[in-house]
């Protein structure tokens, strides 16, 4: 009787978990083949025009978005919304916008939207990291059939990689608001529908420049927060493509047949508070930067899927891709040892360090540099708060030693301009050096390759004597998908969140 | 105000002294979570500006700090809190930029949906299998192979429980989606299959607790005097151990599914995470991330309402059960 019982139970059990597994529309049944389920890592911000929103907010706009410039499969800039562009000289680009283009909601997208949108990011008090860029422009000068001609102010290398920036695209009239939300666009998809903390619902856009090269009918934006939940839905068939894969997930999914598609993106570093005792003593701030041992951070924190740093973060295979660049210091604690008693500190000091425990890398990696300067006589205690409360600190000074984060927007080295002068929580606090500011901004408005060299490079060796911050690693940030997928490449170096723009190219087997 | 309650008759003054009580709490919970999100560092306007390693210009931050209502007095601000926590408006969200009773609106009913079928999951199947372990294994033996899988049970944390759901069930037999939400009007069958595994995950450990207090309560029931009695008067079995047995062994396990549908709300707040259901703990996570005052501060007055409510009817059905307690308040 018992034993009839309990195999009633089990049959029971077992029935229903069938029949639930059969009776779900299977997530993705109902919809087109060409509809791409993408998981990514949290709940798309409220678009803002011209704000950088992290990388949820890059992710979206890539989607949604689209400036007269993009990036192709090969992180080569080529043109999106412009139909095609010259430079006519070192402060003069010519444009073609195509005839007809619109916005997602129908209207005219013009000479004039682009005027008005650049304008709009030009007003810092609109929040636009790309401000500085933009109020370059002196003037957009509408020609003949579409065509216009863009006259900076001074000449910069930096200018089409800013147009292709996914924070700033073209906008309608409505969207240049500081209250107002951006979701419309002119972008490869539309919102049609979204669900908080749940996910958002994308369609072709038709009237998007390039359609006919969007394979894709639309796109299922499914929110994941937590990494292994991320996993588990490409795993498990929920998703056909997932962003931030954790690191320690690399292998479990390459092993099961998914292909993980990771660059080196954004770095991490030690910036130095100048205001902090004995921090503001250039050769403190060197000896810190040779007690590093970056490789132990790659392996350790990122299961070896980083690359170590021993300069700064330059486009890889470009001009600056140097040794002096590059690698400016080494793994050398007897040399750092050095340094410090030569700075009057042979038996080290106390000072903290702030970190977050809200990224295990980023708390892994202060432990890492804690027991590295422990071995150079430096004692550091561990401030390890949650994201907001250790960026509030940072961006008040209230730290000595802290763990920055490194990304951009655009790979010329005048990115560098945003850790040496402006109030992002990357700039050191204290640190000023004009001469380094100047040649940042006089390389980026360089007329000539070689004086735009010679800016640059005469920067990087200011930023080895000053040492503001010592880079660690470049991380690799990857994009994982399963084989029904084709087409999709992450960009690589420090605009790897606006690989969404490759989404574009994707196409469903 | 007390000698009006008083007078009024048993029950329903007892429930109106709770209700009395339960505003009292709610304001105090409002005064402490305005205090306590306000003395946290992290300035939302900086943080709603700032990139990955970003901060906008202060031209902008002052700007946004005035559009937010930020740049008011704290007092203002407080006041501004506590008038709308009586009419219903309890602000903007800073981040989703949609009024916070629209946003607990959307979000509530899903983590009220995962806690109630696991409330009532847990509350039959623990019965049920503290009921049976008690008639069929009531010897020393069968106590402790009783006690070590429900001790297992309850031992495992919501996440460890979980994510070995996920991994056998989603992940390597694919029989049920690893996470995700579907709403019933959109897809009834797979919000069902969405719902199974974060309710069975939360829902594990309350069977075991349920279990565990029906089995002792049955087995000290059965000894009664009462129990003896009915058998002796030829009750059949199934009376016997229902009627006179089970329904007298339940007034502790009543007051038990009470205490933990507290704790069972607690949960969501990892499982919502690692079912990626969009509930009122996923929500407050992320709120506390941004800074987004206005949602911390209505999630935590609701989810407090929602346990002061649990309580007072608790208290009120524990009287109802057992009028000593009544007179006891």
């Amino acid at each position: 009787m018992r034993r009839r019982l309990w195999h009633t139970a089990l049959a029971a059990s077992l029935t229903g978990t069938v029949l639930l597994a059969g009776c779900g529309s299977g997530g993705g049944d109902g919809q087109s083949e060409q509809t791409l389920r993408f998981g990514i890592s949290g709940e798309v911000p409220v678009l803002k025009a011209g704000q950088e929103q992290g990388n949820l907010g890059a992710t979206a706009n890539s989607l949604l978005h689209r400036g007269l410039m993009t990036y192709d499969s090969e992180a080569q800039l080529v043109p999106a919304l412009a139909e095609s562009y010259e430079q006519i000289s070192p402060t003069e680009y010519s444009f073609v916008l195509p005839e007809g283009l619109t916005f997602h909601d129908g209207t005219e997208l013009t000479v004039d939207s682009v005027r008005s949108s650049w304008e709009y990011f030009a007003d810092p008090e609109n929040g636009s990291a790309q401000a500085e860029a933009y109020a370059n422009i002196e003037a957009v000068e509408a020609g003949e059939a579409g065509e216009f001609t863009v006259v900076l102010k001074e000449a910069s290398s930096a200018f089409l990689q800013t147009l292709a920036d996914v924070s700033t695209p073209i906008l309608p009239e409505a969207a240049l608001d500081p209250e107002a939300e951006s979701d419309v666009g002119a972008g490869p998809f539309s919102v049609v529908d979204q669900q908080s903390g749940v996910g958002m619902t994308l369609e072709k856009f038709d009237g998007y420049a390039h359609a006919q090269e969007v394979a894709l009918d639309g796109v299922e934006l499914v929110y994941y927060a937590d990494g292994a939940s991320r996993v588990n839905a490409l795993q498990g068939g929920d998703v056909d493509l997932i962003d931030y894969v954790p690191w320690e997930s690399f292998d479990q999914l390459e092993q099961a047949g998914f292909t993980v598609d990771g660059k080196a993106g954004p770095g991490l570093d030690v910036q130095f508070n100048f205001e902090a005792e004995p921090l503001n003593d250039p050769l403190v701030r060197e000896a810190i930067a040779y007690a590093i041992d970056r490789e132990k951070v790659v392996e350790n924190v990122f299961s070896g899927y980083a690359e170590p740093v021993f300069g700064q973060i330059v486009e890889e295979g470009g001009e600056f891709d140097t040794p002096a660049v590059t690698e400016m210091y080494d793994y050398d604690p007897e040399r750092a040892k050095e340094l410090l008693a030569e700075a009057g500190h042979e038996d080290g000091f106390d000072i903290s360090l702030l970190g977050t425990s809200q990224y295990a890398f980023v708390q892994d990696t202060a432990i890492s540099v804690q027991q590295d300067l422990e071995a150079v006589g430096i004692r550091t205690e561990l401030e390890l708060p949650d994201w907001p409360t250790m960026m509030d600190n940072m961006l008040t000074g209230e730290y000595e030693l802290g763990i920055g984060t490194i990304s951009a927007t655009i790979s010329d080295p005048s990115y560098l301009l945003r850790f040496v002068d402006s109030p992002a929580y990357v700039h050191p606090w204290g640190y000023e050096n004009a001469e380094l500011t100047q040649l940042l901004k006089d390389g980026r408005a360089a007329e000539t390759d070689e004086a735009r060299i010679e800016s640059y490079q005469r920067a990087f060796e200011l930023l080895r004597e000053d040492t503001p911050y010592a880079v660690m690693m470049q991380r690799q940030q990857a994009y994982a998908y399963s084989e029904k997928v084709s087409g999709f490449s992450t960009l690589p170096g420090l605009i790897v969140f606006g690989s969404g723009v490759s989404v574009a190219h994707i196409s469903l087997s | 105000m007390r000698t009006m309650l008083d007078r009024l008759p048993g029950p329903i003054g007892f429930f109106f002294r709770r209700l009395l009580i339960g505003v009292g709490l709610l304001v105090a919970v409002a005064v402490l979570t305005f205090v306590m999100i306000q003395s946290v560092p992290g300035d939302p306007a900086r943080l709603l500006l700032s990139g990955d390693s970003g901060g906008g210009s202060e031209e902008a931050v002052e700007a946004l700090r005035a559009e937010l209502g930020l740049d008011r007095p704290l007092a203002v601000q407080f006041l501004a809190f506590l008038g709308g926590m009586f009419t219903g408006d309890l602000g903007t969200s800073f981040v989703h930029r949609q009024p916070v009773m629209d946003l607990i609106a959307s979000r509530l009913p899903n983590t009220l949906e995962i806690v109630g079928a696991a409330a009532v999951l847990s509350a039959l199947a623990g019965v049920a299998i503290g009921l049976l372990s008690a008639i069929v294994s009531r010897d020393r033996r069968g106590g402790t192979v009783f006690s070590t899988f429900t001790s297992l049970g309850l031992s495992a944390p919501v996440y460890v429980t979980g994510t070995l759901l996920v991994y056998f069930v989603s992940v390597k037999l694919h029989l049920l989606p690893a996470g995700g939400f579907a709403s019933w009007s959109q897809d009834p069958g797979r919000h069902v299959q969405l719902l199974v595994l974060p309710v069975l995950t939360i829902a594990i450990g309350l069977i075991c607790i349920l279990a565990r207090a029906t089995r002792s309560s049955v087995l000290e029931t059965r000894g009664q005097d009462w129990v003896r009695t009915a058998k002796a008067l030829g009750h059949s079995p199934v009376r016997l151990w229902l009627q006179a047995v089970l329904r007298n062994s339940l007034t502790p396990v009543v007051t038990l599914i009470g205490l933990e549908i507290g704790v069972l709300v607690g949960s969501t707040v990892l499982v919502e995470q690692v079912f990626n259901w969009p509930g009122l703990s996923s929500l407050l996570i992320e709120s506390v991330a941004h800074r987004d005052y206005p949602v911390i501060q209505g999630v935590i007055l609701v989810t407090s309402a929602i346990f002061i409510v649990i309580n007072i009817i608790v208290d009120y059905l524990y009287g109802v059960l057992d009028p000593r307690a009544r007179s006891g308040s």
